[in-house]
Formats: C-alpha cells, sequence, structure tokens
C-alpha cells in the first residue's frame, strides 16, 4: 500500500495572480523532505493549499495523491474533509499563536480522538511521553509553558489522529536555537517510529542539509531546483541556490563581504515572461529575460538556461582574521553593576551586569530569549530605567547624539503615514541639521534618492531596515545600537545589511553595539563579544577567543546548536 | 488537630489564584471605590453654593427657626467629618434623608422607581444579549454574506436612530396603529408591568443591540482569525468543536462590553422614561436636578455608582472563570 504524498501540478492564484506555479512533488513515508525558499516564495501557500487551508480569495488547482486517496484541491476545502488530522496534518510556526490561550493543553491535545479515549488518562499520557513532556502538563494552560514545551503540546495535537504525513511550517523558527535542536530531533524520532511523511518547510538551510533526504528550493511560486539532501547546496546548479548558499554567513570564519543577492525576491505575479530569477542574476542572458525554462533532470533537477556546472571557476572566498580590538584606554561607554527587575516576583532580568564599549568599536551581545540582551540595551539608551547600577558616557552630547538605536522589524519601526523623506528630515531636524541631508543618507545606506518620496509600504523589508538604519545615523550618534537587525530578514537580504553595517562602520567611524542571537551573523560584524543568560553576562572575550575556546557552559551549548542543527 | 485541619481549609480557600481570594480582594476595592464615591456624593451638599441649610429646604420660604432646625436636624453645625460619618452611618442603614420636594423620606420615593428601572434595564439587557450576540456570532460567521451585510447595516441604522425617535416610532406602530402594546404608563404590577415594558425596553435596546452585534461580530472575526483555528482545522477537528473553542475566547472581550452595557442601561434610560411616561429613577433625577432636591439627587447618584461598581465586579468574576491567565495572575 502507498502511503505517501504526492501533489501533482499545484497552481495556487490570489486576487493579485499567480502565486504557485505549477508545482509538484513527491514524499514516501519515513521520509523527509524539505521545502525551501525565502519569503514569498509561496511555500507556506504550497502546505496551507495542501490541507485546504488557504485564505479567502486564494484558490488552488492540481491532484493530492493521498496513500490510496486521491484529491481533486479545485474543489476545495470540502474535498479534504475527512482527511486532514487522519490522512495529513500541518504544524504551524508559532507555538504561542496556534493554541487556544484558554483551554486546557490535554483537552487540546485529545480533541480529535473519540469521547472516550479523549476522557482517557493513560491515552494522555501515552500522548505526552511520545513527545516528552510530563503528564502535569494535560492540566496545565500553553501559557504556563516554555515556546518549546507548547511546540511540543502542539506536536502531540497534531500527531492525535495519526496521520500518515506531517507537514511542518517553520515548526522550529520561532524557538531558540537550543530548544530548535531538541524539537528537530524529536521530530526526527517521531517520524521514525511512525514510519511517517515529514515535509519540512524551512528558510533556514542550515535545518534543510541537516536533517531532509531530499531538498526542493522555490523562489517566487516556482521550484528552481531539487535534489538529495546537502548535494543540492554542495554543487548547487541553480543561481538562486548558489546564492542562497553564499548569503548565509559562516561560523567558522569572518568574510571581508558575505556574497549577497543584489535586489529583493519579486512578488510571483510580477514575473511576465522569462526565468523569475532572471533580474537578479548576473549570468543572465536574453533567452533568460524571454523565455522560462522548465525543471529538468532526473536524479536532481534545475530550472535554469545557464546551470552552473563543475566546468565554472569557483571564486575563492575571502576571509580576514577578527578585528582585534585596539587596545585602548578610550572607553566611550561603561557599564558598571547594572541591575533590573520588572516586577517584585519576577526573576531579575539584569543581575549585575558589566559591559564597556571603546569609541569606534563594533561589540556584540549574544543570547537567546529572556537572557536579558534586549533590556539591557533599553537600559542603555533610556527605553527602561534599571534598579541599580550605573552607565557612565565619556562624552557630554545630549543623548541623540550619544545612542541610536535600530529595531528588529523594520516595518513597524517606520510611520507609515510618513514618506521616508520626511522621517529622515525629522531625524535631522531632532539633532538640529538640515533636510538637505537627505539624499546624502540615502545613499550613505545604498538606496537611490527618489526613495525619499515613497513610504514604508512600497519598500521591501530589507529596503525598510536600510532607512531605519538611516534615520538611526541621522544624528551622527558615537553608538548605534541595532536589536536583532536582521533576523526578520531573509537570507540574502541579511547579507546585505550586515556588509552595509560593515561598509557603515568603517565610513563613519562610530561604535556598534549588535545584540542577536546568531552567533554566526554577529560573527561577521563584531570584534568583542558579551555571552548573557538569565540576565548575566556569563562569558566574554574576543570573537575568536570566545568561538575557539568557550569556557561557559552555556555558551559550549549554544555553539554546539548552531554548529550542527 | 481540628484548628490545624480548618486554617490548612482556610489557607486554601485563600491560596494565590483561588476564586474565593479573588472575590474578596474585588470586594474589597469595590467598598473603597464605593467609599470614595460616598464621600464625593456627600461633599456635593457643601460644593452646591450657598447655605447648605437652605440648600436643603429648596425654593421654599423659611423662617430662621426652621432654618435652625434643619441646622440641628442634620448637624450642619458640626466639623465636616462628623457630619459625614453621620451621614454615611444613615445611608448604611437605608437612610437617605428626606425629599425636599415630597414630604416623603427618600428611600421610600426611590423604592418604587428603582425596582421599574430595574427591571426596564435587565429586560432590555435580555433583549440586548439575546439578539446581539447570535447574530454577531452567526454575522462573523458567514462574514460578507447576504445575512451579514443586512443585519450590519441595520446595525448603523440601530446605532444612529436617536432613542426618543425609536420610541416615538414604536409607540405609534405597536401602541397607536397596530394597537397590541400600551402606549403609557408602568401598568398594574405582576405581568402587566412586563407588557408596559416591552416597547420601552425595545427601544433601549434597539441602538445597544446594534453595538453589541457589531462588538460581537467583530471578536468573533479576530479569533477566526487566529492560527489556532487553522491548526484546529488541520488537525480535522469538527465544526463544532471549532466553534466553541472560537467562542470562548471572543467572550473575554464580549463580557467586556456587556458590562458596559448594563452600566449604561441603568444610568441611561432618561429618554426613554420620558417618552413612555415612566415613573422610574431616570425621570426623578431628572425633576430632582431642576428643584435642587439634593437628598435625592445623593441617593440617586450613590446608587448608580453602586450598581456600576457591582456590574464591573460581575464582569470581573467572568473573567476570572473564562480566563486562566487572570486566575493565575490574580485580581490587578
Amino acid at each position: 500500500m502507498n502511503r505517501g504524498l504526492s501533489l501533482n501540478n499545484l497552481i495556487v492564484t490570489g486576487p493579485a495572480g499567480l502565486i504557485v506555479t505549477c508545482m509538484d512533488l513527491q514524499v514516501e513515508p519515513g521520509q523527509t523532505v524539505a521545502l525551501v525558499g525565502e519569503s514569498g516564495s509561496g511555500k507556506s501557500m504550497t502546505a496551507k493549499a495542501m490541507t485546504g487551508l488557504l485564505p479567502r480569495g486564494v484558490t488552488a488547482t492540481g491532484t493530492l495523491q493521498l496513500g490510496e486517496v486521491t484529491v481533486d484541491l479545485a474543489l476545495g476545502p470540502q474535498a479534504l474533509l475527512g482527511l486532514r488530522g487522519q490522512q495529513i496534518s500541518l504544524l504551524l510556526q508559532n507555538p504561542f499563536t496556534s493554541l487556544s490561550p484558554v483551554h486546557r493543553c490535554g483537552e487540546q491535545i485529545t480533541a480529535a480522538l473519540s469521547p472516550e479515549l479523549r476522557r482517557s488518562k493513560e491515552e494522555i499520557r501515552r500522548r505526552l511521553d511520545e513527545v516528552d513532556l510530563p503528564e502535569r502538563v494535560a492540566r496545565q494552560y500553553p501559557f504556563e509553558l516554555s515556546g518549546g514545551m507548547r511546540q511540543r503540546v502542539a506536536l502531540a495535537a497534531s500527531l492525535a489522529s495519526n496521520p500518515q504525513i506531517l507537514i511542518g511550517d517553520e515548526p522550529t523558527t520561532a524557538l531558540d536555537v537550543t530548544t530548535q535542536r531538541e524539537m528537530l530531533d524529536l521530530l526526527e524520532r517521531i517520524q521514525r517510529e511512525r514510519d511517517m511523511a515529514l515535509l519540512l518547510i524551512t528558510h533556514d538551510l542550515g535545518v534543510a542539509q541537516e536533517r531532509a533526504d531530499k531538498i526542493l528550493v522555490m523562489y517566487a511560486g516556482r521550484l528552481v531546483e531539487s535534489g538529495q539532501g546537502a548535494e543540492v547546496f554542495a554543487h548547487a546548479q541553480h543561481p538562486y541556490t548558489a546564492g542562497l548558499r553564499d548569503s548565509v554567513p559562516p561560523l567558522e570564519h569572518r568574510l571581508v563581504e558575505l556574497r549577497a543577492i543584489a535586489g529583493s525576491v519579486p512578488r510571483p505575479w510580477e514575473v511576465a515572461v522569462g526565468c523569475v530569477f532572471a533580474p537578479r542574476c548576473d549570468r543572465a542572458d536574453e533567452r533568460c529575460h524571454n523565455e522560462a525554462p522548465e525543471l529538468v533532470g532526473t536524479a536532481s533537477q534545475v530550472a535554469c538556461w545557464k546551470p552552473i556546472t563543475t566546468n565554472d571557476i569557483h571564486l575563492p572566498v575571502l576571509t580576514v582574521s577578527d578585528v582585534q580590538t585596539q587596545n585602548t584606554d578610550n572607553e566611550l561607554v561603561v557599564i558598571t553593576g547594572i541591575s533590573k527587575r520588572f516586577s517584585p516576583s519576577a526573576p531579575l532580568a539584569l543581575d549585575n551586569v558589566d559591559i564597556s564599549i571603546h569609541s569606534g568599536e563594533a561589540v556584540g551581545i549574544v543570547g537567546e530569549s529572556g537572557s536579558g540582551k534586549t533590556t539591557l540595551a533599553r537600559c542603555l539608551i533610556g527605553l527602561e530605567s534599571f534598579d541599580s547600577g550605573n552607565i557612565s558616557w565619556s562624552i557630554n552630547t545630549p543623548m541623540a547624539q550619544r545612542a541610536q538605536i535600530v529595531f528588529q522589524d523594520p516595518t513597524s519601526a517606520l510611520n507609515p503615514a510618513m514618506t521616508i523623506g520626511s522621517a529622515l528630515a525629522e531625524a535631522l531636524r531632532a539633532s538640529h541639521r538640515d533636510k538637505s541631508e537627505v539624499p546624502a543618507l540615502l545613499q550613505l545606506v545604498g538606496l537611490p534618492a527618489e526613495y525619499a518620496n515613497s513610504y514604508p509600504s512600497g519598500l521591501s523589508g530589507g529596503e525598510q531596515q536600510r532607512v531605519a538604519i538611516a534615520r538611526s545615523i541621522a544624528p551622527r550618534p558615537k553608538l548605534l545600537i541595532c536589536d536583532e537587525p536582521v533576523s526578520s530578514l531573509d537570507v540574502s537580504v541579511q547579507a546585505q545589511i550586515l556588509n552595509l553595517m560593515n561598509s557603515l562602520l568603517k565610513e563613519l567611524g562610530i561604535a556598534l553595539l549588535f545584540i542577536t542571537h546568531d552567533l554566526a551573523v554577529v560573527r561577521q560584524v563584531v570584534s568583542r563579544v558579551y555571552v548573557m543568560s538569565n540576565g548575566r553576562v556569563v562569558e566574554s572575550g574576543t570573537m575568536e577567543n570566545v568561538l575557539l575556546s568557550p569556557q561557559h557552559e552555556y555558551t559550549r551549548q549554544l555553539f554546539s546548536s548552531v554548529a550542527r542543527k | 488537630m481540628d484548628t490545624a485541619h480548618s486554617y490548612r481549609r482556610l489557607t486554601q480557600l485563600l491560596s494565590r489564584g483561588s476564586l474565593t481570594r479573588f472575590v474578596i480582594v474585588r470586594l474589597a476595592a469595590t467598598g473603597l471605590l464605593l467609599l470614595v464615591l460616598s464621600f464625593v456624593v456627600f461633599a456635593l451638599l457643601h460644593l452646591t453654593p450657598g447655605d447648605p441649610a437652605r440648600n436643603l429646604v429648596g425654593v421654599r420660604n423659611v423662617t430662621p427657626e426652621l432654618l435652625q432646625s434643619i441646622r440641628d436636624k442634620y448637624h450642619l453645625n458640626d466639623p465636616f467629618m462628623s457630619q459625614y460619618l453621620h451621614w454615611l452611618g444613615n445611608v448604611l442603614h437605608g437612610d437617605f434623608g428626606e425629599s425636599i420636594r415630597n414630604n416623603t423620606t427618600v428611600t421610600t420615593l426611590l423604592s418604587d422607581r428603582v425596582t421599574l428601572t430595574l427591571q426596564l434595564a435587565s429586560l432590555s439587557f435580555v433583549l440586548t444579549v439575546l439578539v446581539a450576540v447570535p447574530l454577531g456570532i452567526a454575522a462573523a460567521w458567514r462574514s460578507g454574506s447576504v445575512l451579514d451585510r443586512s443585519v450590519s447595516a441595520a446595525s448603523i441604522v440601530g446605532i444612529g436612530a436617536p432613542t426618543y425617535a425609536v420610541g416615538l416610532l414604536l409607540l405609534y406602530v405597536f401602541g397607536l396603529w397596530l394597537d397590541i402594546f400600551p402606549v403609557y404608563g408602568s401598568g398594574d404590577g405582576g405581568l402587566d408591568r412586563w407588557w408596559h415594558l416591552v416597547l420601552p425596553a425595545i427601544t433601549l435596546a434597539s441602538g445597544l443591540a446594534a453595538m453589541v452585534f457589531k462588538l460581537t461580530r467583530t471578536a468573533v472575526i479576530a479569533e477566526l482569525n487566529q492560527d489556532y483555528v487553522a491548526f484546529a482545522q488541520s488537525r480535522g477537528l469538527s465544526h463544532r468543536q471549532i466553534r466553541s473553542l472560537v467562542l470562548r475566547n471572543a467572550m473575554i472581550p464580549v463580557a467586556t462590553s456587556l458590562g458596559l452595557v448594563f452600566a449604561f442601561l441603568f444610568g441611561g434610560t432618561i429618554l426613554v422614561e420620558v417618552t413612555f411616561a415612566l415613573q422610574g429613577i431616570g425621570s426623578l433625577l431628572a425633576g430632582s436636578v431642576t428643584f435642587k432636591d439634593l437628598p435625592v439627587v445623593q441617593a440617586i447618584t450613590l446608587l448608580t455608582a453602586t450598581v456600576i461598581a457591582l456590574t464591573a465586579l460581575t464582569v470581573d468574576i467572568l473573567y476570572y472563570l473564562v480566563d486562566p491567565r487572570v486566575r493565575k495572575r490574580g485580581p490587578r
């Protein structure tokens, strides 16, 4: 009996046009297939189409073979009733929103079972045990659990009716790095035990390479390349796959410059003729712009007129040793013994933290969510008060010219009702400078001067983050604080922003405090790093020393979970 | 042994997050709020310009002897705080003093009228909930459907139409033209009372139901767009199960709005009472303000505040029962 999944000729159409074009994929029982792509590639829409969860106004055509059953997707969600949960189940990205906040976990896990089984304590215990959760979780509410535990509850719930196919839509993206690995291990174990087909949708190339038997790469609603496991990236044939691979910052060394792909992912319906990647491809010729390539090949497939072959010269990657801190006494700001508690019953958010930043130095703070890194940044810039300790600046200028901050999500950091130009002019005015500097500011962050008249909504995520950076450097601060500045961006755009930050540091000579959970990202920018855990600085030193010989147990754990997902 | 047991039982009852503790803490807070309000209400007498004793006799002609007797009766020569405590003591025993306009005690004057207004408010509250909440849920579930669009359009009329206009229209159609319902007065008690209250209650409910409908619809739509609904669908949960997930979550904002509606109803019956010639507290308050009948104004103000505070308390307890997050965090 065939128990796998086969999707044929899936086409998803939205109000604006095509979202996914001619998508085929097969997953065998016991096999893990990773669907990789940046935002807007159509990978989540593919998952939604397969489970009948497309948003209103979006329709799909194509056939879905689930074991012995063939479903015509054009019939809409009704065609999948009775199959969802039983045959195919979907695990969502965010464990904080995918469970009802006012229902107990046990109740949510067993909701899909028969009424007799639902009442059985033994059944609930067995279900929780499968995902390594203690029995008490059954009586708890989601808000009482950590993100990792919530995602385990969600996994147990999605497996309740014993589906043969599980789709994980970024199931570990919202989790901390150390929890991420545990979750992936758990998924792998359960998949093996149940001999289940697993379709893993992810933007994380590391996860895909480590966990998948087969990888499919999507770009702007189309499948551009597929192949066996890590081979897809090691011997990338499609220029996009190669670009994506090269955009990922390595943990092992620091690069002079990341190889970013210029531009940003187009919306699928905006691509009229030719290859979808042609506008961003440095290999593209006239044919690429006029004729769409078909997916060809047997073991590995690629949709490209000019695929990369082994004969192509592979440019060597230029690495540099991490910049050593000039041992000057020129300290810009010194934080001594800062402590902070948000409420009397809460644990210390900051516990006696000491940090110093020299003029013109790039310093990183690495830690997981809840480690206190963001609170520290907010205290430093005056957005948050602290209970005890001291922050002493060596300069006497107004706060706006001492430090500025760039946040994680540029979309919510920019006022949607204000043009880029007026947002920048406002920042300039705050430090008594003239708005005539707006074009120069835009140029500094690599944007054309015409963008001054656009609104944030007309810009891509990466462009918005460039504007946010321009706005922060407008008052000419001595210190730029960046709180997870690239974590909401796609890999190829992340590389662009990291390159931009490095060039800005060189050009402006300002100091940088880079806050992130990602060791590989911070390695590409800073020379010295502090590692935070539970409100304390557990380790500090030059980037090289910390990575080569991590002293603290937490740092080692963080390091190993990044090194092998 | 026995004391140890009852002590344990007591600590258990009062443990963090228990319902008893929650209710006690909220009751204490409500009591404190009312105490502060009573002080403000009492101060009204002294904030009103002029001699308090003269204010208490109203517009009647007075002899110096009468004024003196009023001063003695209300202890107006005592220090302010002692006057307040005296007044508060009486209020706690149900004694608000005597009405200036009618020569009866405020308590007798109010008792009938409070009953009527409470009946009117309750009836229109029940009507509002029974009509608006189910319609809101149905419209959200099939948003964009004919049902949704027609009820949404009707609710705009409901919100926009002034109460007195709706009242007059209903009076004309059901009272005069079709002659189903009585056109004025509050009936002879029992069922006849309720029969007289139907039209006024519908009048009051029309605007509120429209508001509650919109709030319910918005709350349910917001919940329907949550990830947990998509997740429930992908796991193959039945329509009924998903509806119960959504409604339990949507209840939280809806309960808040219903609390507001009841509080508003109790204090907002005046236009309807005037239109339908009902002897409720709304019309009494209007008259008393005009005649500077201070004891009555004080009593009605304090009474309305109490009803509003008790409604808020009920909503809080409802929150406690529906939302486990409130249960763990305890009262704010």
